[in-house]
């Protein structure tokens, strides 16, 4: 990653400088950030202060803020907005999956299904910009952009949860269609379970399963929309920054928030993977046999 | 009364169980009217892409010529009093049927163009994720050993970033800082980070068949008559593959399209002189209280030529697969 920036074919220098700097400001800048250093020694000093010190270095563009405290202000914002997208997904999502397994082949189930295909097809480019047309232009009711009051968080997490909500959606309702087939359904239901206490009791459990690493999965799906749906509401996350930055070419910026969404991705699988050996016994006795 | 009516319908049937594979899947695919309409959808689109020069209304003539660039327009207006920069875009008229940008461009014909610029990407960006995912998916999953080892491991690594954001580096690397773009840089480092972020996943799927193919009597048979390794992937392997590699690639194709949308909203795409939906949409945000026009064309063609795709893949695999054909 680092090398990948620095390979880039215009230095941070040209840009602080401007077009109209002489060779020796220019110099004298690149002497002031380290970039006149061969690049294995700037590469070990970076990876040296973040072992040693949790430091980033600092940005370029925006007075020296240092990267860390960067992330400490804007990653909670981000964190924030994925969390809301998340819990309106499966609010959403998981619901209207369930009912169209239970009314498998119902008008509610084909209506539920094209809806699902339509969100996965509408990007947050689109419905972003088309959210904020109808609830804040033309009707008023929600503020445009911004990150103020928990109104301002609405359109955002709408625009960023649709796509996952819709996903759930489709997961939910194959996954609770395969259960409701199993034998031990059929069972439940003929020692004289009710159908809804069977399904509430054996089938959503069994059923949910799936859908767990569809969550996981769509937290990628979820961090790379937040860098659209931020730009487009202007919410001061990291999405924004990064974006921000990467115009600017501000090196320690971009690795750092590159390095942050990496690690968080990882971080994210490997608990799901873990959460899944803890909820399914099965899981875990295969891997102690192999 | 002796005339006894010759029932033809069931030679008919006797006749169709002969098709080939392939006139066996067109058919199948006709028989699905989501396939039929995302089809001809596509179909119509590739072919506005085609022709686009003349189906753009303010195209060609000595006066008030288009700006070429690369053989591909920025379109101005046809007169060229007419051009306003930095202007207020403007409501439909005659001449401009869904109005103009602030710069006083037509947006129809760049909603034409753009689709040359969408499909045109797609179309590079799948075929090397095609190249790159088949012959490494074969290398790995017919060679074994080592070889499989090492290609899983670096597809792993892949998997470990999301995806965009990963072509949003590769971009932001290619890229050259403030200066002007050129644009066969910008758009070739477009395609080459969307190549490379997309095989992974069709490496993976061409390795788990090839897996199981390899195990199969006629390649076992082709190995014992002397046949060479090259030659049993290329006849034998590959042709068994193919519908797997196109359902895949298809299903990929909307996923290209929304990234490449997404990269040019984000200012990382199609650089500026070039229309693409998605910087279409990027542009039109300041106007979306004065223009509304300006933002849901470009994002409502985005949104049902992804849908398109999506229905069109899924349907393809439906007709292809051959463990869905019961």
């Amino acid at each position: 990653m680092f090398i990948v920036a620095h390979l880039a074919p215009s230095s941070p220098v040209d840009i602080i400088a401007g077009e109209k700097a002489t060779l020796e400001e220019k110099a004298r800048l690149a002497h002031q950030y380290g970039l006149d250093r061969p690049l294995y020694i700037q590469y070990g000093s970076y990876v040296w202060n973040i072992v040693a010190h949790g430091d980033f270095g600092r940005s370029f563009s925006r007075s020296q803020q240092p990267v860390t405290e960067m992330i400490r202000s804007d990653f909670p914002v981000t964190a924030q907005l994925a969390l809301q997208a998340i819990i309106f997904a499966m609010v959403i999502g998981l619901p209207i999956g369930v009912f169209a397994a239970l009314y498998h082949n119902s008008w509610f189930d084909r209506m539920a299904m094209a809806g699902v295909v339509a969100m996965v097809s509408v990007p947050s480019i689109v419905l972003g910009p088309l959210l904020v047309l109808f609830f804040a232009v033309h009707n008023r009711w929600l503020p445009v952009s911004g990150w103020d009051s928990p109104k301002y968080t609405i359109l955002p997490t709408i625009a960023l949860g649709a796509r996952t909500a819709a996903i759930m959606a489709r997961f939910m309702r194959s996954s609770l269609l395969d259960v409701l087939k199993q034998d031990y359904m059929r069972t439940a239901i003929a020692k004289g379970l009710s159908r809804s206490r069977a399904v509430w009791k054996h089938a959503l459990k069994n059923a949910s399963l799936p859908v767990l690493t569809v969550i996981g999965n769509s937290f990628g799906a979820l961090l790379t929309g937040s860098f659209v749906v931020e730009t487009i509401f202007q919410v001061p996350g990291i999405g924004y920054v990064s974006i921000d930055s990467i115009t600017k070419r501000d090196y320690a910026v971009i690795q750092g928030m590159a390095l942050l969404v990496a690690l968080l991705f990882t971080l994210v699988n490997l608990s799901v993977d873990i959460l899944y050996g803890v909820i399914d016994p099965r899981v875990r006795s295969q891997e102690a046999r192999a | 009364m002796s005339d006894i009516p010759v029932d033809l319908s069931s030679t008919e049937v006797k006749e169709k169980v002969t098709l080939s594979p392939a006139a066996d899947a067109i058919r199948r695919l006709k028989r699905n009217p989501a396939a039929v309409i995302s089809g001809a959808y596509i179909l119509l689109l590739i072919v506005v892409a085609l022709f686009a020069p003349l189906l753009a209304h303010n195209t060609g003539g000595e006066n008030g010529a288009p700006i070429t660039r690369a053989g591909l327009i920025t379109h101005w207006n046809y007169d060229d009093s007419d051009t306003h920069y930095n202007s207020l875009p403007a409501p439909p008229d005659s001449l401009h049927r869904l109005g103009t940008d602030n710069l006083g461009q037509d947006i129809a014909t760049r909603l034409i163009y753009g689709a040359r610029i969408s499909l045109g990407v797609t179309v590079l960006v799948v075929f090397i994720e095609a190249l790159i995912g088949v012959t490494l998916g074969l290398f790995a999953g017919y060679g074994s050993g080592l070889r499989d080892l090492l290609l899983m491991r670096v597809t792993d690594v892949m998997f470990a970033f999301p995806d965009i954001l990963l072509a949003v580096l590769v971009v932001a690397v290619l890229r050259s800082g403030n200066k002007a773009l050129n644009p066969v840089v910008s758009i070739g480092g477009l395609v080459f980070a969307l190549g490379i972020v997309a095989w992974p996943g069709l490496s993976r799927l061409v390795r788990g068949q090839a897996l199981a193919l390899r195990e199969k009597e006629y390649v076992e048979a082709a190995k014992a008559g002397g046949v060479k390794e090259p030659a049993i992937i290329w006849r034998h392997i590959l042709p068994n593959l193919l519908s797997t590699i196109i359902v895949s690639v298809t299903q990929d194709a909307a996923a290209v399209i929304l990234a490449e949308a997404t990269l040019s909203f984000l200012g990382l795409g199609v650089p500026p002189p070039f229309p693409s939906w998605g910087r279409m949409i990027m542009d039109a945000l300041p106007y979306k209280e004065t223009q509304p026009l300006l933002l849901i064309a470009p994002g409502l063609l985005l949104a049902c030529t992804v849908m398109a795709f999506n229905f069109f893949g899924d349907a393809l695999r439906d007709a292809l697969d051959p463990r869905l054909r019961q």
